[in-house]
């Protein structure tokens, strides 16, 4: 089973599995964050929305480059694995594949979904520790691949 | 319908809250410490940075440090 959530006015929407902690409005800018169900492993695999202004002369692909820069610059044992291009909402949008390291030592990986929307940048990214990775790498991509973006939003 | 259900084990977070407060706290530190071309990328890498904060703060057993 499956929980469609739709935030940002309904502008914005994402199906997550009906099991996962679903939380809207956490702070500024995060209209939605959805936690898996936890287990042992210490750290818990996760998807976060964020919905943010872009300049509105910048294009999609130099908010990429400039998103690439800054992970590189400000994650721990940041490595960029594999950046696809592809479409939401018929948008020019990529999905983003890395490893990385948190502050408390564990292996993450990460995808994120980034779509630029008349100066709104959106992005839903999934954490999910690497040595999980093999067994939830299709839950989160599903739920990458189910972000939508309304015809007409932001007005 | 949203599910807002808190899923509690051992290794869950002990509330909701105790997540958002650090994923506030991180969301705050985000917009306080990202200056000029920083802000123009602001919403991936604050993807990442709470994605990273809210895993750890709800994840179960802590690994071991040496």
């Amino acid at each position: 089973m499956t929980t469609l959530v739709s935030v940002a006015n309904g502008g914005v929407g994402l199906v997550v599995p009906a099991d996962w902690e679903t939380t809207l409005d956490g702070a500024p800018g995060i209209p939605v964050a959805a936690m898996a169900p936890p287990t042992p492993t210490p750290f818990r695999t996760n998807v976060v929305v964020t919905v943010g202004d872009v300049p509105a002369a910048m294009t999609s692909r130099e908010w990429q480059a400039g998103t690439d820069l800054l992970l590189t610059e400000s994650l721990e044992q940041y490595q960029l694995l594999d950046l696809e291009h592809v479409t939401v909402a018929g948008l020019e949008a990529v999905r983003r594949l890395a490893h990385h390291v948190t502050d408390e030592g564990i292996a993450v990986t990460m995808q994120q979904w980034a779509v630029l929307v008349e100066g709104h940048g959106v992005t839903l990214t999934a954490t999910v520790p690497t040595v999980d990775f093999p067994v939830l790498a299709r839950a989160v991509d599903a739920i990458g691949r189910s972000l939508s973006v309304d015809e007409g939003w932001p007005q | 319908m949203i599910d807002l259900q808190v899923y509690g084990s051992a290794f869950a977070c002990r509330t909701v809250a105790e997540g958002l407060g650090r994923l506030t706290t991180v969301a705050g530190g985000t917009v306080d410490t990202l200056t000029g071309a920083r802000d123009t990328v602001q919403s991936s890498w604050t993807g990442t940075q709470v994605g990273a904060a809210i895993g750890t703060a709800c994840g179960g057993r802590r690994p071991a440090r040496s």
